[in-house]
């Protein structure tokens, strides 16, 4: 954990970023330009997390999405955009905040099976290094001794993989992010 | 190169960058008050740290699937197929026979029972043994359900052999995987038929327009059949549309991919390569092909997201390509609109917005009838 691990950081984890992938979907739906969503969503986050260190708020999830709602017709008010249906769908999210529901986290089975697709995705080599240090549990130096390579390369494979890894938890995330990771990959679908 | 990246991508890479060092084994004091100055400097940082941290941590559940190997070993990808199959059957109690399931989970199960009794013809050199065994305990354990299913497997396979048939209504997007792994994203109002045989992979579009990410398979040429040309591909990610008049537009956005006619004589051309970034436009014996940049050609795929996309396009055009979308149909009934220019990324199903603009924008009037819209100049 970071060092002064401070309570927003936990409530962060536990509370926020279980809604990734719904958050990710909602502004994809009413941004138009698919590409800008990460950069939304991070913005999204620190508005949250910013406003978090003064007062929790007491639900999350609503907090949440009516941060992104504002902070999205802040942007189409900043850009005058015009031409793309945003009022409507901003309206939309009135429902879709009743429909989420309650339980949200995936079960663990799920979450396993989400992870192994994400592992078996990634180039070999990324993949050979998250295994040896996740699951085996090996340190940097006795995984680059098994698999010959020099400890940066281990290194930075590792930071690949872990992007990779976060983006199959919370489902979100910038794109592009197992980019150089996942070469050979099939499977760069979009299904929100 | 990096500043191709976004922002969010940078924070993030940035973030990994840090995590990885941390985990090294090789940090230092100097390290640790850089990285304390870095989580200080921006909020984003302390963000994107503590997520990945979250993921590392979360990603512990995958020693589940490392229980009976041995450390050091790393299995081959897809080794816990049949585990993972095992227990969606007991635990989810998905039903045994996939025939009438959605392509996507038919083609799911299929792709497990291929690992079932294939097995590890894709796998890589590494040591199974411990794998194996395992995978011999749970199917001696699931052995009366995993009959049922491999029948239903074979009733599937043995269907996809004569060809699947995949459609959607006005309106309608799908996605297809197919068992060689390519998959297959139909637009509105689309129609096609897949048959995989040992020597082909062959695509007929009867309608509509598709979007197809190709597996590698140089022995079995992947075809996609529209009317008389045919469209070749061996690994690519490429888009197909069959238009009334026969048209046939082609959008290449990886890899490359040949575009020909189809028995008849009197028609010379050589089949044309496409490159990426390339869009073809076909009618009868003439190919137009033009290159875009990459991101012109991907923008002429936005309705894989639901969107579509206009840039400086004639207001004919684009009630065009929404009439393809919706059943209540858009008319223009003067022929002065017709040219107006437009422009903008709309939702292909919110024809409301777009007429708003329209009318906002132009000097356009709007009749609402129930089977259709009428725009007349005003």
């Amino acid at each position: 954990m970071v060092k002064g691990m401070s309570a927003p950081d936990a409530w962060f984890v536990a509370e926020i970023l279980p809604h990734e992938a719904e958050l990710v979907r909602y502004l994809s739906r009413v941004w138009p330009n698919r590409a800008e969503v990460p950069d939304l969503l991070q913005e999204v986050y620190v508005r949250i997390y910013e406003s978090a260190t003064k007062t929790l708020p007491d639900v999350p999830r609503a907090f949440l999405f009516v941060t992104a709602r504002n902070l999205v017709a802040d942007r189409v008010r900043r850009e005058r955009i015009v031409s793309i249906d945003y009022t409507q769908d901003l309206d939309v999210l009135n429902v879709v905040l009743d429909e989420l529901s309650p339980e949200q986290r995936v079960s663990a089975r799920q979450e396993l099976r989400r992870l192994s697709e994400a592992l078996d995705e990634l180039s070999d080599n990324c993949r050979a290094v998250i295994w040896l240090r996740r699951v085996d549990g090996l340190s940097q130096r006795e995984a680059a001794e098994r698999l010959g390579m020099n400890e940066g390369t281990v290194e930075s494979h590792l930071s690949r993989g872990v992007r990779a890894l976060a983006k199959a938890v919370f489902g979100g995330g910038p794109a592009r992010s197992t980019q150089g990771c996942a070469e050979g990959s099939a499977r760069e679908f979009e299904n929100g | 190169m990096d500043s191709e990246l976004t922002k969010s991508e940078r924070t993030e890479a940035a973030a990994a960058g840090w995590f990885a060092r941390r985990a090294s084994g090789r940090w230092t004091e100097l390290d640790e008050a850089a990285f304390e100055a870095w989580l200080q400097a921006e909020t984003a940082n302390r963000i994107a740290y503590i997520r990945l941290e979250a993921a590392w941590n979360e990603a512990a559940r995958l020693k589940a699937l490392g229980a009976g190997v041995a450390v050091g070993v790393i299995p081959p990808r897809g080794s816990w197929g049949d585990t993972r199959f095992f227990r969606g059957l007991v635990a989810e109690g998905r039903p045994a026979l996939g025939v009438s399931a959605s392509p996507e989970e038919s083609d799911d199960q299929q792709q497990r029972e291929v690992r079932a009794s294939g097995a590890s013809a894709s796998a890589q050199s590494q040591p199974v043994t411990m794998v194996e065994r395992k995978r011999r305990r749970v199917f001696a354990m699931a052995a009366g359900l995993l009959l049922a299913v491999l029948a239903g497997g074979y009733l599937y396979l043995a269907g996809t052999l004569a060809g699947e048939r995949y459609t959607t209504p006005v309106g309608g997007l799908d996605n297809v995987r197919l068992l060689d792994g390519s998959r297959i994203t139909l637009n509105t109002d689309t129609s096609i038929r897949a048959v995989l045989t040992a020597k082909e992979r062959r695509i007929e579009l009867d309608r509509g327009e598709a979007f197809f990410d190709v597996a590698k398979d140089s022995s079995r040429p992947f075809v996609v059949y529209v009317g008389n040309k045919q469209v070749m591909a061996v690994g690519t990610k490429f888009a197909v549309r069959r238009e009334a008049d026969e048209e046939v537009e082609v959008v290449v956005t990886e890899g490359k991919v040949k575009l020909a006619a189809l028995g008849a004589p009197d028609i010379p051309s050589p089949p044309a390569m496409l490159l990426a970034g390339t869009v073809a436009k076909s009618a009868k014996a003439n190919v137009l092909v033009r290159q875009e940049r990459a991101e012109e050609a991907e923008q002429l795929l936005s309705w894989r997201n639901g969107y579509v996309v206009f840039r400086d396009t004639t207001l004919a055009d684009a009630v065009a390509e929404f009439n393809r979308y919706n059943s209540r149909k858009i008319v223009i009934q003067d022929e002065a609109i017709a040219n107006i220019r437009v422009g903008g990324n709309f939702r292909s199903n919110n024809t409301d917005a777009f007429l708003a603009l329209i009318q906002d924008g132009f000097p356009v009037s709007i009749e609402q009838g129930d089977a259709r819209v009428i725009l007349r100049a005003r």
